[in-house]
């Protein structure tokens, strides 16, 4: 008995293995271990096993290959010939385990998988392509042809086996046209007339075949065509049908055919080429079994190309729609076809993707990882412009190709890729450092790009890259070019933090600034600002911060003033030069000038006020003018005042703010993008918030601002005039005083009406003009304040009208404005 | 060096506050007791060029002169750790060292014998720096030597430093309780004529409110002088923390009062501090946000001032407020806060012009930890003062209608021929009074057409 197994062992691993004995051996080996192996399940009767079986073909969706499995099972079963149906059975099982789980197995580890290279197998034999799988994974690939070969032979053997038997074939027959036909055809009543015209037919179908198989490969066949009436329509449809294949073959190979420039398009097509010749291997098997008449009938062949047309139909749709696309495109247009429902849809497009992400893969990790762009055709997701300066490089030597941007990819991981290769050269180029980052051991696998949702491979590599770059890039620009420390010169220097230094400069430079704009030299100005960070707290500053100190002298209009023009400036080089350019250099001075203007005015009332207070004895002496005094002390007041709040504004809501905001988002910044981002979030929201965006209530805003300065500066000279008169009027007095004392009583009423009509020439028509252009600003003043609180009111930005709160804390502007409406 | 302040300590009182906020300066800016700079303290981030100036030594001297007629106090403070801090060219005792014996008019005489020796020192501290930006004044106006010589001095600064901003902090006496000093209503009439006039800005420090402060706040039965002084300190150097800290605002005096005093006359200021806690309480777990620091600014009991919200039916308001806040603060709590205590209405303010409270931000002192996040120091320009001065000119004219006390004043030369001298400041002080209600009505914009309608008649 144990002979008789072994032989019929052998007779089997025979049969399977192509009569090859090298493999025999094997084979014969891993039958009998699995036969006498203990751990293997033992079943008690064949229908669990059968059961098992069924679901195993289910697993793999062989549905029709489980039919037939099915079928022939039942025969054995009626024959009786088999006694170790069971055992067989187990064995078949094994055997299909195994080589289920090899292939699977398989598929993980060979980058190119083999499913492919067997898609165009004939659906039934499933054993072969099991078989063919299995082979295939001892074989390497330079045998690989010769297994296809061998795989047809055993197929021609198999086809021969069940053609052996009439009864077998015919009920193959009768089964499959009751599959694909739902109406019942009975086979035993078509016989007799079929015998009639059989030869004919023979002839007939025979030389369809041939033709056919012509036209499989797109070659014109004169004699299939609609206009022979020979053919009935029921062969006609099937002749459509396979002719359809030569149409989408010849589609495919058109467009494999056309010259390409792109390494995803080579991809694509060597891919396509494959699958053809993949159609080539099976029309070949097929011509080969016409060769054996009756081997090869019109309604198998039918049979046998139902997986296959759909699978050509399928390329050609994917060919059709990636023509003439490359790169990115690509590759998105293909994830587009693979996120399909048809299992077998999915399965024709894994490998397409997979090749055709690989030139993608690479380029991405030679970008990432040396940041180098390696993309002859185009085709990368990022592009770079080699004419743009060092200077330029962050903002415009790469840019982001966003329709090269596989859809598999996020944005956002698109965007860190972008970011990590950026870095990299900017570290490279404009930090000269050469510091090689080794970060990626192995790069991440194709698939893990397209198939995000299975691994985190991609993902993984791209965050540890992406963190590692950016750090590094951090810390080269926070401690080797002070990044921080910059800032914080800039908040206190050009934005007017150091106030110490800002206001002896300011002493300094006054009587500088007061002259025409073309009268203010640069180095006058350059000698008075060196003198003031000598005397102030600036000189604790580190060397480098006060070497980049420096003044910028802007455009000179001849109506300008030396204050309009003169602007502190700090100058950048190197990679600092990226984080404050040119443009933002201007936005840093047109900021600095609006400060350095309310600064002034805060000065000049500051002036005016302590000229006033301590003329305020001399004013007593004087009492008519009590009136007057008390109307220029109460001015001054509301004008220091507002001045004091526009600036207590700019400080909070301006600078502050926007300068906590921004410490917080640098501190959190990780990549060169997000601090420029923050940075310049920080610059518009303050050029906003001080009204020099540009939008037409900001203009306004800032003309009606610079009148009401205007008003302030007016306000000072009559002042000054005031106080000018009050001391000469008091000299006179004194003087007179003095002669009274002194003098006779000669001249004394001369005296007295000489200093009467001095009085009343002099000082009085003096005070007369003052008075009265004491109320015209006093009324432009209070008009414009109203104004400019209106105007504050409607303007968009929202930090911006809360000035008016400030301005107008106890309602006393609105207070007044009602009143005059109303009187 | 820009924007120098000189500080003039005079008598007891102001030598001894003196001493405290010289102390505490020096902590803020890590300079040990000797003048030195402490090993880890660093340059750059504070201004201490304002209130020092450095030896060719490098040690830190502060700009004050330490003037008294008795030897006392400055002896005490000689004696002290503290005592190679000062320029002991600096420091002036009055040869006599009989003191002022609690008489304006004595310590106003002595002023006027000893002016030249004082405005030598002055004179030579004064070019000492590059620009001189003012003086403040520490004294008492309730004894002789700070008010009387203080009220001298407090003249001839005037005169020689026209354009130099005058600061006192002034402390007042008790007005609630039996004065210690008999004569105090007239030597504090006779000083605030002087501080009406010839001072640019007085802070005023209410020794009552200190006291209650100190009794209530700092849960003390009987608070102590030293006590007492450290608050006065606080306040000194909160109310100059701007001008030692640069920033964007409030880099200097001027800047600071500007904005708080309108008119010449309506320049004494009240002060408040938050959160005030000492030694020995177990520190109340509080929430020092901006609101919580600015809401407790405003209110009465953190004042270091007593004064009526309301009297002779017109209601009290702020002319205008300065809040200086100390600490981490997020900037964008100031303008909630602001707006919260509008809505509120928590503070009353002048009808006749605008008025807000301006918040300053200022550092704090890296040396010193506190346990509070935040604290705040406010400095307003209120129209209640008068109340204040309305309780002092109740003292002093019981005192004057009986001619109490007289004659020690009629001992000395201003006050030999006439008694014109009280009458005169009385009537400033009055009119003082006067202008701070003025300032409560909406008509004060018109205020100097009625004083000339006055002056005509």
């Amino acid at each position: 008995m144990a002979g008789s197994q072994l032989a019929l062992i052998k007779n089997l691993c025979l049969c399977y293995c192509d009569n090859k004995p090298d493999i025999l051996d094997k084979t014969v080996n891993t039958v009998s271990h699995l036969l006498h192996s203990e751990h293997g399940n033992i079943y008690q009767d064949d229908i669990r096993l059968l059961d098992k079986i069924w679901k195993h073909f289910q697993k793999y969706g062989r549905n029709q290959e489980m039919l037939r499995f099915g079928q022939i099972y039942a025969r054995l079963n009626k024959l009786k010939v088999l006694k170790v149906r069971l055992e067989t059975l187990q064995f078949l099982y094994a055997l299909a385990d195994t080589a289920s789980t090899e292939h699977h197995h398989d598929s993980i580890n060979r980058p190119m998988p083999t499913s492919s290279a067997s898609s165009f197998d004939i659906p039934s034999f499933s054993l072969l392509s099991l078989q063919q799988g299995s082979s295939n994974a001892k074989e390497n690939g330079t045998s690989h042809n010769s297994s296809h070969i061998k795989s047809s032979t055993s197929l021609q053997k198999l086809l021969q086996y069940t053609n052996g038997d009439e009864h077998s074939l015919s009920t193959t027959n009768n089964h499959y046209s009751t599959m694909n036909n739902t109406t019942t055809n009975n086979n035993n009543n078509n016989n007799e007339i079929e015998n009639l015209s059989s030869i004919k037919r023979d002839n007939d179908e025979s030389r369809i075949l041939r033709e056919l198989l012509f036209g499989m490969q797109g070659i014109e066949t004169p004699r299939l065509s609609s206009n022979d009436t020979s053919i009935d329509r029921c062969t006609r449809s099937i002749i459509n049908r396979f002719l359809e294949c030569g149409w989408l073959y010849e589609k495919i190979r058109k467009i494999i055919n056309t010259p390409t420039t792109s390494l995803v398009a080579q991809a694509f097509i060597a891919n396509l080429s494959s699958e053809l010749r993949e159609y080539h291997r099976l029309i070949s098997v097929i011509e080969q079994q016409t060769n054996v008449s009756g081997m090869v009938s019109l309604k198998k062949l039918h049979v046998w190309m139902c997986t296959p047309i759909q699978r050509l139909k399928c390329l050609a749709a994917v060919a059709d729609t990636c023509h003439g696309r490359k790169g990115g495109q690509l590759l998105s247009i293909l994830y587009m076809h693979s996120q399909h429902g048809d299992p077998l849809q999915q399965s024709i497009l894994y490998p397409l993707l997979y090749n055709c992400t690989i030139p993608i893969r690479d380029m991405i990790v030679e970008w990432i990882c040396n940041g180098i762009i390696n993309d002859p055709y185009q085709e990368f997701f990022v592009s770079t412009d080699k004419m743009v300066s060092e200077e330029k490089l962050w903002y415009d030597k790469y840019t982001l190709r966003v329709p090269m941007i596989p859809s598999f990819l996020s944005m956002e991981q698109a965007k860190k890729i972008w970011i990590t290769g950026k870095s990299i050269n900017f570290l490279r180029v404009v930090c000269k450092d050469r510091t090689m980052l080794q970060i990626i051991k192995t790069p991440a696998s194709s698939q893990s790009l397209f198939q995000q949702q299975r691994s985190t491979e991609f993902q993984d590599m791209i965050i540890s890259v992406y963190n590692e770059t950016t750090r590094y890039l951090r810390s080269i620009l926070d401690d080797k070019y002070q990044m921080m420390d910059h800032f914080k010169a800039i908040k206190r220097y050009l934005l007017l933090g150091q106030g110490d230094f800002i206001k002896y400069l300011m002493d300094l430079m006054e009587t500088e600034l007061n002259k025409p704009a073309n009268q203010v030299f640069y180095h006058n100005l350059q000698s008075l600002m060196d003198a003031a960070i000598r005397v102030t707290n600036a000189q604790y500053e580190t060397e480098d911060i006060i070497k980049r100190l420096d003044l910028r002298l802007m455009y000179v209009s001849p109506s300008e003033l030396g204050w309009d023009v003169c602007c502190l400036d700090y100058k950048f080089d190197g990679p600092l030069r990226t984080i404050f350019t040119e443009e933002n250099s201007l936005r840093y001075m047109r900021i600095f000038n609006h400060l350095w203007r309310v600064k002034r005015m805060e000065y000049t009332t500051c002036g005016v006020w302590k000229q006033l207070m301590k003329s305020s004895r001399q004013f007593a002496s004087i009492p008519e003018i009590s009136d007057m005094t008390h109307t220029c002390f109460t001015m001054s007041n509301e004008m220091t005042k507002f001045v004091q709040s526009v600036n207590y504004y700019i400080m909070f809501e301006v600078l502050e703010c926007s300068w906590s905001d921004l410490l917080n988002k640098l501190m959190e910044a990780k990549d060169l993008e997000q601090i420029l981002e923050a940075h310049d979030d920080s610059l518009l929201k303050i050029l906003t918030r001080l009204h020099l965006d540009g939008h037409e209530t900001s203009q306004d805003l800032a003309k009606q601002l610079r009148c009401i300065f205007d008003l302030i500066l007016n306000f000072g000279t009559i002042i000054q005039r005031l106080i000018q008169s009050v001391d000469n009027e008091l000299l006179s007095r004194k003087s007179y005083e003095q002669q009274q004392n002194h003098g006779t009583y000669t001249k004394n009423n001369t005296e007295t009406d000489a200093e009467v009509r001095r009085f009343h020439t002099v000082f009085k028509p003096q005070l007369k003009t003052i008075k009265s252009e004491l109320h015209i600003v006093k009324k432009a003043f209070r008009d414009a304040v109203l104004k400019f609180l209106q105007q504050l009111k409607s303007h968009p930005d929202i930090t911006l009208r809360s000035l008016s709160f400030r301005l107008n804390f106890n309602e006393f502007y609105k207070v007044s404005y009602t009143s005059k409406t109303t009187a | 060096m820009p924007s120098e302040i000189i500080t003039l300590q005079l008598g007891q009182c102001g030598n001894q506050i003196g001493m405290e906020f010289w102390k505490q300066l020096c902590a803020e800016h890590g300079i040990s007791p000797e003048g030195k700079l402490e090993p880890f303290a660093r340059e750059g981030s504070d201004r201490k060029d304002v209130f020092f100036y450095q030896a060719d030594d490098q040690h830190y001297i502060p700009r004050a002169v330490l003037l008294d007629l008795e030897p006392r106090v400055i002896d005490g403070i000689m004696k002290s750790p503290y005592k190679h801090l000062y320029n002991p060219e600096n420091v002036y005792i009055s040869k006599d060292g009989g003191g002022a014996g609690n008489n304006w008019a004595q310590g106003y005489h002595q002023g006027d014998k000893l002016t030249e020796e004082i405005f030598d020192i002055i004179d030579r501290e004064a070019d000492n720096g590059d620009s001189l930006e003012g003086f403040v004044l520490c004294h008492s106006i309730a004894g002789g030597t700070g008010s009387g010589m203080g009220s001298n001095i407090l003249e001839k600064l005037n005169d020689r430093f026209p354009k130099k901003l005058i600061q006192t902090y002034s402390v007042f006496p008790m007005t609630n309780e039996v004065a210690d000093v008999v004569v105090q209503p007239y030597n504090s009439v006779l000083t605030l004529k002087r501080l009406t006039e010839n001072a640019d800005c007085t802070v005023v420090l209410d020794n009552t409110a200190l006291n209650r402060i100190a009794t209530e706040r700092l849960k003390k039965a009987t608070p102590t002088l030293a006590e007492l002084n450290q608050l006065v300190s606080t306040i000194m150097s909160g109310s100059t923390s701007t001008l030692r800290y640069p920033g964007y605002m409030n880099n200097d005096l001027i800047s600071l009062i500007s904005s708080l005093i309108p008119t010449p006359r309506l320049h004494f200021l009240i002060s408040a501090y938050t959160p005030l806690t000492s030694d020995n309480t177990e520190s109340e777990v509080r929430k020092t946000t901006v609101l919580d620091v600015m809401r407790r600014l405003l209110q009465p009991k953190n004042a270091m001032v007593t004064t009526a919200s309301r009297d002779k039916n017109l209601t009290h308001c702020y002319v205008s407020i300065l809040n200086i806040i100390q600490g981490e603060v997020d900037p964008s709590e100031v303008h909630k806060s602001l707006m919260r205590i509008r809505e509120r209405k928590l503070a009353e303010f002048i009808p006749w012009g605008p008025a807000s409270i301006q918040v300053a931000l200022s550092k704090k002192s890296p040396y010193i930890t506190t346990q509070h996040r935040v604290s705040g120091l406010m400095l307003a320009n209120h129209t209640g003062i008068s109340s204040l001065f309305d309780r002092m000119c109740d003292h002093y004219d019981k005192l004057i209608k009986r001619e109490a006390f007289i004659e020690n004043f009629r001992r000395l030369p201003m006050f030999k021929d006439n008694l014109d001298e009280f009458n005169d400041s009385r009537e400033v002080v009055q009119q003082l009074m006067d202008e701070y209600r003025a300032a409560t009505r909406k008509d004060y914009i018109n205020f100097g057409n009625k004083q000339a309608g006055a002056q005509g008649e």
